[in-house]
């Protein structure tokens, strides 16, 4: 329970490339996963079964590369003040 | 955590709910959470007790999360942190022991259980949300419009960033059941290894040293992941939090 071994070592966890992979695995289909959702409902709601699921399909993959990007964007970019060492610290 | 002598490896049954007191829905996973919120409470009243100026080991401990958690909220939001820190300290306490009790032998790892990441999860969104209506009123839909963007992108921007937003209520569960799931998972494997392995004569018995030398190693990774991933939600809630009081 010591606070200083657990934050050194989510530095050098969050780099190794199983850490790397999985959390960009997690944004990615978590993305699309929200994306779906919405979709389908739009969907069910308005009786137009595959025009927004599809539509939603394409912008959820648009949003999860938003999330890597957002994770591995240079700080100056997009007006993005949350600064990258935090970003890192995340698994 | 009690491996199935059976010929198929039982690697799920672990998470099974059961009733602890008859006809209520009150499972052993509600018994350790009530064990971890007892032993947090435990940890700050009875280690802060003594008061001494130069602290004991348990009051050091204290003082030391306390500390820590504090640190966090204010370097990641700011100033402003400060009001977050009794959220923020209790979640981070009610995952990290959640983990680690459940590396007991017998214990029930109640985060390994996607309805309850969940609901923390949900409760996370509902108040950086909450939070961000609070302080920027309807300014803060201008979050799911970065500033300087074209006009005419804005029917691809806006979704985009609002399933963006949403994401979270799915990367932040998933992250973190996940890794609780995958590693006793694990334990269960290699445990159930040993039992078949020796059940192969004198020689599978000898070699069952090796999935056993496995899960021990197993439990130092996970005694890692246990507080990694507790730290890691708790500072992914900071960061919604900063974007949340800052917007972008």
């Amino acid at each position: 329970m010591d606070p200083k071994p657990g934050s050194d070592a989510s530095g050098t966890g969050g780099k190794s490339p199983l850490g790397v992979g999985l959390k960009v695995g997690v944004e990615l289909v978590s993305a699309l996963v929200v994306a779906i959702a919405i979709g389908f409902a739009l969907d069910r709601w308005l009786g137009t079964r595959p025009i927004f699921l599809g539509i939603f399909l394409l912008l959820g993959g648009a949003a999860g590369v938003l999330n890597v990007w957002r994770m591995y964007a240079p700080p100056d970019r997009l007006g993005q003040k949350r600064d990258k060492t935090e970003r890192d610290k995340t698994d | 955590m009690a491996a199935e002598p059976t010929h198929a490896i039982d690697a799920l049954g672990q998470f099974k709910l059961e009733p602890v007191i008859g006809s209520l829905h009150f499972s052993q996973s509600n018994v350790f959470m009530l064990v971890a919120a007892l032993l947090t409470l435990g940890l700050l009243v009875l280690g802060m007790r003594p008061r001494a100026v130069v602290p004991g080991r348990f009051q050091a401990l204290a003082e030391m999360a306390y500390q820590m958690l504090l640190d966090m909220c204010v370097g990641t939001i700011g100033p402003e942190g400060k009001r977050y820190f009794p959220f923020v300290f209790t979640l981070f306490f009610f995952i990290l022991l959640g983990n680690l009790l459940g590396l007991l032998p017998f214990a029930f790892t109640y985060t390994s259980h996607i309805a309850v990441t969940f609901g923390l999860a949900l409760i996370v969104f509902v108040i950086v949300t909450f939070e961000a209506l609070r302080l920027h009123g309807l300014h803060f839909f201008s979050y799911f419009f970065p500033a300087g963007a074209p006009v005419l992108l804005a029917p691809l921007i806006v979704p985009v960033e609002i399933i963006s937003y949403l994401s979270r209520l799915v990367s932040l569960p998933v992250r973190l059941f996940a890794n609780m799931v995958a590693g006793h998972v694990m334990f269960e494997v290699f445990a159930s290894f040993i039992v078949m392995m020796s059940a192969a004569g004198i020689l599978g018995s000898a070699a069952s040293i090796f999935p056993l030398g496995l899960n021990v190693v197993l439990v130092g990774f996970e005694l890692l992941v246990a507080v990694l991933q507790a730290y890691v939600f708790a500072i992914l809630t900071c960061i919604y939090l900063h974007d949340a009081v800052h917007l972008h």
